[in-house]
């Protein structure tokens, strides 16, 4: 019994990745992320914060911008795979194939766990495309740091498709995805501390005097903030906040965001 | 039966979905190959690598033409193999204060700074840093014999102008409960520990190394107080030229080049304390 119901879970995972893997537009979009925003933003923005006087520099991190930039753009990819691959879930609503697999003698947890864990998996996958260019950010980095990254990749991919799903069952149409998912990802991306960093030398009312109030509190109390710093802790070896944070909120959104797609999933 | 019928269940279903990958992980390879910046371009188009250095900081720099130091040796040899000559922009406020602010190092004087960087996240901060072989850290000198436990010494500190952290030393010494003494010079070091004014002294490691002769050094070992790397410095965001200054250092380290050098200088590490 118990073997069948993993071969369901495996099937139900097999054609959300099958399914991606063949879909060029979305293989084109993971890869045009990062060209841009590396190559044309890092690059671009790169002479603004490299130093002209020994002792005399206005980003005092121990990276060059376009590192800096490297964990936030494959969080960034994360987002978009994650969040869109919420999309089928509306796909597959409309056109009937969610309709047979809930009548099949799966329980309903384990048809929405592998269709997460299919969509988290695509995620990952476009999120550790961006460590190929690594090299073009200058960052070294061992199997076990890639390895580790790949494992954070996995919990917010895994986190962030749930999320999809809440939204998805929430707009049931596909133009109003479209809409709600710009309005959702590329705010908290923004506010995630993913192109400026809080300088974590000052304490928070100097913080205060660099940036305004409201923008420092979106920045900490918006989830990915942890999720792009543990992700520059892995990569680059340097945290604006506890490095232990990073993981937990990750991991407190998998499971949170997971119960949360399920409990709307049993909804008639 | 149709093609994708015959596909089912075989693991040629994969062969669309892996070619899609293979494409695009073959552009985003290609794409990191890209020149990040200028920075190697102008300096292969100027012919010369401009460093700035103090004039003695023995034995990374030195006034000796002869034996001009380990990290001038250095660069002259991956500058050499690089194609470019090797200018020399010596300044005497490196060495001499210990904020880098003093120097008034700029980017027209030089593309690289030597004669004693150490590779800490506070130097990250203002410089790209590519490492050397050679490693710095505080050091204990007393007289020869047993060196004397730290906790409830009499210690002399010769801080000196290194980038090491005076803070974590000052928070360690007054965990330990260490009665400290400031020392300004070397020779005054030196004397002190003569005289059993201290029971030793502590300072860097090559500050220590001036005064050793005849003297007893071992490595201050406390987890606060790791040892770090010494580095060449260069300007954040001048990666292509970095990238390939470290790929020049791997070159002269798998040749041996590095070790003929930093045996020239009797570079040998202090005893671990």
């Amino acid at each position: 019994m118990m073997i069948r119901l993993l071969r369901g879970v495996y099937g139900i995972w097999l054609r959300e990745v099958m399914r991606a893997m063949r879909d060029r537009g979305q293989m084109v979009g993971g890869i045009s992320r990062p060209l841009i925003w590396l190559l044309v933003l890092g690059i671009g923005l790169n002479p603004y914060f490299r130093g002209e006087v020994y002792g005399e520099v206005r980003f005092v991190v121990p990276y060059t911008y376009v590192q800096f930039l490297f964990p936030a753009v494959i969080i960034l990819n994360i987002m978009y795979t994650s969040i869109l691959f919420a999309v089928s879930v509306i796909w597959d609503r409309q056109f009937g194939f969610l309709r047979e697999v809930l009548v099949s003698p799966m329980p309903s947890w384990l048809v929405l766990f592998g269709k997460i864990l299919g969509g988290s998996t695509v995620a990952t996958m476009h999120g550790s495309i961006v460590l190929i260019l690594a090299r073009f950010a200058d960052i070294t980095f061992t199997v076990t740091q890639g390895l580790t990254a790949i494992g954070l990749m996995f919990l917010l991919s895994f986190g962030l498709t749930s999320f999809g799903v809440i939204l998805a069952n929430r707009v049931r149409s596909f133009e109003g995805f479209g809409v709600f998912s710009n309005t959702i990802i590329l705010p908290l991306y923004f506010t995630s501390s993913s192109i400026f960093p809080l300088d974590p030398a000052l304490s928070r009312s100097q913080t205060s005097v660099v940036y305004p109030e409201w923008l420092v509190m979106a920045i900490q109390v918006n989830p990915i903030t942890y999720a792009v710093d543990s992700l520059r802790g892995v990569l680059l070896g340097f945290n604006q906040f506890p490095a232990h944070i990073g993981p937990a909120v990750m991991g407190t959104m998998a499971v949170v965001f997971f119960i949360i797609a399920l409990w709307d999933f049993r909804r008639p | 039966m149709n093609g994708k019928a015959r596909l089912a269940g075989s693991p040629f279903r994969w062969g669309p979905g892996l070619i899609n990958i293979a494409v695009i992980t073959l552009i985003i390879f290609a794409a990191s190959f890209l020149p990040s910046d200028t920075s190697l371009s102008q300096l292969r188009k100027s012919g010369i690598l401009k460093v700035c250095a103090p004039y003695d900081a023995a034995p990374l720099v030195t006034s000796d033409p002869n034996q001009p130091g380990y990290d001038i040796e250095l660069l002259a040899e991956a500058a050499s193999r690089l194609g470019l000559r090797l200018s020399i922009n010596r300044n005497p406020a490196i060495g001499a204060d210990f904020n880098a602010r003093n120097w008034g190092i700029t980017r027209s004087q030089c593309e690289l700074v030597a004669g004693g960087v150490i590779d800490t996240p506070a130097t990250r901060g203002f410089l790209h840093t590519v490492p050397t072989d050679i490693e710095t850290g505080w050091v204990m000198i007393a007289k020869p014999g047993d060196m004397p436990a730290l906790a409830g010494s009499r210690v002399g500190i010769l801080p000196g102008a290194s980038g090491l952290d005076r803070t974590a030393l000052s928070r360690v010494l007054r965990a330990e409960n260490v009665d400290t003494s400031l020392i300004r010079a070397p020779a005054q070091l030196r004397e002190s520990i003569e005289n059993d004014t201290i029971d030793f002294g502590i300072t860097d490691r090559f500050s220590a190394a001036r005064i050793a002769d005849g003297l007893n050094i071992v490595w201050l070992t406390h987890p606060d107080l790791p040892r770090y790397s010494l580095a060449i410095g260069g300007w954040k965001g001048d990666s292509s030229l970095h990238r390939a200054l470290r790929k020049q250092f791997g070159d002269m380290r798998d040749d041996g080049t590095l070790r003929a050098i930093r045996d020239r200088y009797a570079l040998g590490e202090p005893e671990s304390g």
